[in-house]
């Protein structure tokens, strides 16, 4: 990683050949305040990217969690799709592929509406319609060889 | 099983205070309709990915009934059990058919709850809730299977 920091003092970019190890223990004022400088500088770069996945995985989670708990009563594929957490799943598109497989990895469920809706495929052959491990199974191994895994 | 019972009976309060049983754990791996035709190995509905008898697809009444023929079902006006003779119940609400109940020797019937459990119950205590009325009986002859 290469991390080019500004300091009102000092300008240094810390690269593969940079002693790490001198930032255990700084030895000065200077150094302290570098090694500070890159600390806060790293977690500026890195928390917003993983903020935002686990926001999404959050997300997910939360609204798989409502249409669980508020369909398992119906006997519809139909009508549980149209559920609005279920709806919300497919409005967050491509990057609930992942979660969605990752979810039929767990447990077969009846995602294979959202998973259609979304990517445009059925990779289910007729012969396991209806039979939802096969039908995950499917939609895995579509997964893998789609890289959506 | 006293969670389950209150579970069921929240959702469904036509049911309370009624002799009903739970037959089965939950399963979301078939509906009602493939329990009524003696299936409980796949999910039957007429929309896409999903098994359904070759018939029609769609999701209004005279579809349901077209594929209950295709298994050797025929309308009829009684929902007593007859000996000899299996027996399915579907129910409409204004959205359509919304469950079926298959007919036991023991003159009950049983029902999948959607994707929960299974139970044991008189066919008039799941009416006038989310599953409408019943709309049509339907026979066959018992011995024949989907």
């Amino acid at each position: 990683m290469t991390t080019a920091i500004a300091h009102p003092r000092m300008q240094t970019t810390l690269g593969s050949d940079f002693d790490y190890e001198s930032l255990r223990i700084p030895q000065s004022d200077d150094a302290r305040k570098l090694f500070e400088a890159v600390c806060k500088a790293t977690k500026h770069f890195l928390a917003p990217v993983l903020a935002q996945e686990n926001d999404l995985s959050h997300r997910f989670q939360e609204l798989a969690k409502t249409w669980r708990r508020e369909s398992q009563y119906t006997s519809s594929v139909h009508e549980m799709s149209m559920h609005p957490a279920y709806q919300r799943i497919i409005g967050m598109g491509p990057v609930a592929i992942p979660f969605l497989l990752k979810e039929l990895q767990r447990r077969p469920d009846h995602w294979f509406w959202a998973l259609n809706a979304i990517t445009g495929v059925d990779p289910v052959p007729e012969s396991d319609r209806g039979n939802l491990p096969k039908m995950a199974s499917a939609w895995v191994n579509w997964g893998i060889s789609n890289k959506k895994l | 099983m006293k969670e389950a019972i209150a579970r069921i009976e929240s959702l469904f309060p036509q049911l309370v205070g009624r002799s009903f049983k739970i037959t089965s754990p939950q399963d979301n791996g078939y509906n009602c309709f493939a329990w009524a035709a003696g299936d409980s190995s796949r999910w039957w509905e007429p929309v896409q990915s999903y098994f359904w008898p070759r018939s029609r697809r769609s999701l209004l009444l005279p579809a349901f009934q077209e594929a209950l023929a295709t298994l050797g079902f025929e309308p009829c006006e009684s929902r007593d059990f007859e000996d000899g003779h299996d027996k399915i119940a579907i129910f409409t609400s204004p959205k359509g058919p919304t469950h079926a109940a298959r007919a036991l020797p023991n003159g009950r019937w049983t029902s999948k709850l959607g994707q929960a459990e299974d139970i044991e119950h008189e066919l008039s205590d799941l009416e006038g809730g989310d599953y409408g009325q019943v709309a049509c009986v339907m026979k066959r002859k018992t011995a024949q299977s989907p």
